[in-house]
């Protein structure tokens, strides 16, 4: 008897599946990352017409200031508003420009300005001089 | 007599799919930027800055008040009427105060905001906004 061996056939490895399993992946990530931004305080923000889009988010150092007095600057939150300036100034000092660094100041609508004169005395006292109110977009 | 040759299913080479999908995935990741925030942007002056004396009527005073009220000149408005009268009063003291300011653009009248204690953030934020609208240049806060 004869065994016949069949010609083996050259096999290669379809890869014609292989930009849908990227896709697939590229779609994983794209649902599943979460910018990890600290949230900081929970304020309302208040309103205004002329609002200006901040540049680059490296350049802003954000305050968060609830209206019973709470503050907060970037991810620390402070017991004493008096140490909003040290933190600043570290903040300053720390950054590559610190002549472009924003201050965005979040808080709250109903917050008395008592409060908020505190804020603008700690910025001015870091030499943190440019400020930027953040408020929604008030439509006419 | 014809013979039909047997056609063969062509296929599409589809191995750059994958380039094109590591491309794109770069280039989103590479321009997408975060959203860093919008506001009113003010200038603060320098902590150990004196304010140097003004004269009288070169200073337009806004008060604030804890109720709400707001008061241009010692006259009660409304909010949206700020910016229409600061206009005219940067008219007025142009048409007095005729002449060139240091740099070298029409002098400019000084608007101070001055809040209660008690008077919301809102409030001043809204007043603030209407006189940037009426492209007031210099804007002052008064510190209690």
């Amino acid at each position: 008897m004869k065994i016949t061996t069949k010609p083996r056939q050259k096999s290669t490895v379809s890869t014609a599946s292989l930009p849908d399993i990227i896709f697939m992946l590229l779609i994983f990530f794209m649902v599943t990352t979460v910018m990890k931004t600290f949230d900081g305080l929970k304020v309302q923000d208040p309103s205004a017409k002329k609002i200006e889009k901040l540049e680059n988010r490296k350049n802003v150092i954000y305050i968060w200031q609830t209206k019973d007095g709470s503050v907060c600057v970037d991810d620390q939150t402070l017991s004493n508003i008096d140490n909003v300036s040290e933190i600043l100034k570290f903040k300053l000092e720390s950054s590559v420009d610190p002549g472009k660094m924003v201050v965005q100041f979040k808080s709250d609508q109903n917050t008395t300005m008592e409060l908020i004169q505190q804020v603008h005395t700690e910025c001015r006292q870091a030499n943190a001089l440019k400020l930027s109110y953040a408020a929604k977009k008030l439509s006419d | 007599m014809i013979i039909k040759k047997r056609r063969e299913v062509d296929e599409i080479n589809s191995s750059s799919m994958a380039d094109i999908a590591f491309l794109l995935l770069v280039f989103f990741l590479v321009t997408t930027t975060i959203d860093p925030g919008k506001g009113l942007t003010m200038i603060l002056p320098p902590y150990d800055s004196d304010p140097s004396p003004r004269d009288a009527d070169e200073i337009v005073k806004i008060l604030v008040r804890s109720t709400g009220q707001v008061l241009l000149d010692k006259e009660v408005i409304s909010i949206e009427q700020i910016e229409e009268k600061s206009k005219n009063k940067v008219q007025e003291f142009q048409s007095t105060h005729q002449g060139l300011g240091k740099d070298g653009k029409p002098k400019q009248p000084i608007f101070v905001v001055i809040t209660d204690e008690k008077a919301q953030y809102q409030i001043f934020l809204r007043v603030l906004d209407q006189l940037k609208l009426a492209a007031c240049k210099k804007i002052s806060v008064v510190e209690s």
